[in-house]
């Protein structure tokens, strides 16, 4: 059966919508509400839902998504070490090299902190 | 009844399968996409527009390499680790652009790449 | 594990490793310290370009990491110009720099760059050339605008980065092609179809070639492609600047040659012709446009355009000649560069922000030393002969002469020529013009401005000047130090 050849991909696809629902009723049934203004705005971002929508964006906002998208995307390398992984013949350098990949991150969020990219004013 | 929709299901996976297009439309479709990145690169004025415009240019070329990878040489991964390369890099190349993009912001209060003009002979 | 020594050779990428993981170093350092009390990060890195080079003698010549770099011996004479090059410019950051900001970013950000350059002299993949560009380009286009209190220098960011990813996206839509003429990524098909009896390579080669190399043409400035150099250079710190005259340069050239025949070698005609055109419109226009110049770096950029053509003629030179005086000729300009633009970084803070080049007027009376250095360098630049520039032009142009190509020659000489009046004219106006009302109070004694300029920067200008004469004085002595 050609249908069955995507299973794993409808599994995955099946724990991910499962886990997003689970975490939001959990959160729902047994979390603490504490309602306050700025929560209760539609988008709980920081941006005013009402008013002129072509007002420009404060440049804060900018610099978290820039160190956001880096590091997100970044993880994209690690792909293609695990796909290979398996079968591959120095399993033990390819693991270290990864965690040094790792390392190289964590510099660039140490430095990040040390210089205060992540603080808001 | 759910036995019905999966093999409907199954049925049209396979006929998308059996009907893969040649290599010159998938070539055709990243030659348009880098077309049109090319296109807004040289009319836009806006510079995170410029940026969106490379952006597809690179994103284009990704596609080139998946595509002439599957077709010319299925037995290996070249075209598609650089692929994984491209988002990557792609990804630093933004968040540069757009950090220098905030740091002109924040002095000219444009963007507009017309009005740079302060560097002539 | 030795099995995957033998099988990775890593050792072949130490220079690289030691560079980058000083950057590190140095960006953890940064994140401790605040920037007023950073403990010189320049020392820092030009230890560990002092490491890369040292190890640099060590390593063995050969291909490692799985077939994706390469070492021989002009990938890594090339390289070493670059890091002493590079050694010189982080000499320079401090007075550029001042005391409290982005220091440490330059640092690392320069160290990064070479890396780059390492990357993209050794790469024998396509793969690798790309991260190299990239790892070359972005640190670069940070830098441009790191003078942060100056909009020109954010303006120079903004060029250098918008016409930086547009020829990185040429380059790879290119290599995507290459890949599909090809069916993989090295390098090595593009001497394999240069060769004499070699197969005439197909059209859908020849076009990912020639998007491939004009990315390369875009970074060294050759001329259909150099508008951007003049923006980004009169715009960037100058002691940036001084680095990006040389680091790109050697990256594509070296790049460049790896994809591109030398000489008669390959039997076609196409490529021959069209580095000659390129060859003769980059020093032509380079110099015909840096005639008509008032500010003294949108000069020196039409300059170094114009130093570019002269280097492209090395690729009209079938065998290994044109490549050895290439890479003379890139160490003396890295030098003449580095000192020309070191001066300027020198006086830049007392002069008028335009850096017109009558503002230098004077120059000889308030600060000798500094005008010597600058007048030695621009006599070089010209060609003058008992310095480097001239012994440069004349193994290349004696190279160009012997494989044949005269009207290049004669080209690139009347060229040499005409580029006197440019280069002599900030001469006379350093020397018999009445200095500026403003340098006045300056006029206290002819070395005023030599004291007043940080021991680092000092000792920088020195070396480049003293490279400058022996380079011309005593060529072979000269030579077997950068060639090792």
């Amino acid at each position: 059966m050609f249908f069955i050849n995507y299973m794993p991909v409808i599994l995955m696809f099946a724990v991910a919508a499962g886990f997003a629902v689970a975490n939001v009723l959990l959160s729902a049934l047994f979390g603490p509400y504490r309602a306050s203004a700025a929560k209760m705005e539609p988008y709980e971002c920081g941006a005013h839902p009402v008013g002129d929508a072509r007002k420009p964006v404060v440049t804060r906002f900018y610099r978290v998504a820039m160190l956001f998208l880096l590091f997100d995307v970044e993880v994209a390398l690690m792909l293609p070490v695990l796909t290979v992984y398996r079968d591959y013949a120095f399993k033990w350098v390819a693991f270290t090299e990864l965690f040094l990949f790792m390392a190289l991150l964590v510099v660039g969020y140490v430095y990040i902190r040390g210089r205060g990219g992540l603080e808001w004013d | 009844m759910i036995q019905s929709f999966l093999s409907a299901f199954n049925n049209i996976c396979a006929v998308v399968a059996q009907s893969t297009p040649s290599m010159n439309s998938w070539l055709i479709v990243s030659s348009a996409i880098f077309s049109i990145g090319l296109y807004g690169l040289l009319t836009r004025r806006n510079a995170v527009a410029v940026l969106m415009a490379v952006e597809l240019m690179l994103n284009s070329a990704a596609f080139n390499f998946v595509i002439f990878n599957h077709y010319c040489k299925p037995s290996t991964v070249d075209g598609q680790i650089m692929a994984i390369f491209i988002i990557a890099v792609a990804a630093a190349e933004v968040v540069v652009g757009m950090a220098i993009f905030v740091a002109l912001f924040r002095y000219k209060k444009t963007v507009d790449v017309n009005e740079m003009n302060l560097l002539k002979g | 594990m030795s099995s995957w020594l033998q099988a990775s050779n890593w050792l072949v990428m130490l220079p690289e490793m030691i560079i980058a993981f000083f950057a590190l170093i140095i960006l953890l350092v940064a994140a401790f310290t605040k920037d007023s009390e950073a403990p010189y990060p320049e020392s820092l890195a030009i230890t560990g370009l002092a490491l890369a080079f040292i190890s640099s003698y060590y390593i063995p010549e050969g291909v490692g990491y799985y077939g994706q770099v390469a070492v021989d011996s002009v990938s890594r004479t090339a390289f070493s110009i670059a890091i002493l090059g590079g050694m010189l410019v982080l000499g320079v950051v401090p007075s550029q720099f001042g005391t409290d900001t982005m220091r440490s970013e330059t640092s690392a950000l320069v160290l990064f760059s070479l890396c780059g350059v390492g990357f993209m002299v050794t790469a024998q993949h396509l793969i690798m050339l790309f991260l190299g560009i990239e790892l070359l380009s972005l640190p670069l286009y940070i830098m441009a605008g790191m003078r942060t209190r100056d909009p020109r220098s954010r303006e120079a960011a903004l060029k250098y980065f918008i016409v930086g990813a547009f020829a990185s996206a040429l380059m790879l839509f290119g290599m995507a092609i290459y890949l599909g003429a090809n069916g993989d990524l090295l390098m090595n098909h593009f001497a394999l179809s240069f060769q004499k009896n070699a197969v005439p390579p197909t059209l859908i080669f020849f076009a990912g070639w020639i998007l491939i190399s004009t990315a390369m043409l875009f970074k060294l400035g050759a001329v259909p492609f150099h508008m951007w150099v003049l923006d980004v250079y009169q715009g960037s710190p100058s002691s940036i600047t001084a680095f990006m005259t040389f680091a790109p340069k050697i990256a594509a050239f070296f790049a460049l040659a790896k994809m591109w025949p030398l000489g008669s070698e390959s039997g076609l005609s196409t490529p021959i012709s069209m580095m000659y055109l390129l060859s003769f419109l980059t020093m032509t226009a380079g110099n015909m446009m840096a005639l008509m110049q008032r500010n003294i770096k949108r000069m020196l950029a039409y300059s170094s355009i114009a130093h570019g053509g002269y280097m492209l003629m090395a690729f009209l030179i079938s065998g290994t000649e044109g490549i050895h005086a290439l890479l003379f000729y890139l160490a003396v300009y890295a030098l003449m560069n580095i000192g020309a633009f070191t001066v300027i970084t020198l006086v830049a803070p007392s002069r008028d922000p335009e850096l017109s080049i009558i503002s230098l007027s004077g120059l000889a009376k308030t600060h000798t030393y500094l005008a010597v250095a600058l007048a030695i360098c621009l006599f070089s630049l010209t060609g003058l002969p008992p310095f480097g520039g001239f012994m440069a032009k004349f193994f290349l142009i004696k190279a160009v002469l012997a494989s044949g190509n005269v009207y290049i020659a004669l080209a690139a000489i009347f060229n040499s020529l005409l580029s006197a009046y440019y280069y002599l004219r900030v001469v006379l106006v350093m020397t018999t013009r009445e200095p500026l009302a403003a340098d006045s109070d300056e006029l206290i004694s002819p070395s005023a401005g030599f004291t007043s300029i940080g021991l680092s920067s000092r000792i920088a200008l020195a070396v480049a000047i003293i490279g400058v004469v022996i380079s011309g004085i005593s060529p072979d002595f000269f030579a077997r130090i950068i060639s090792l």
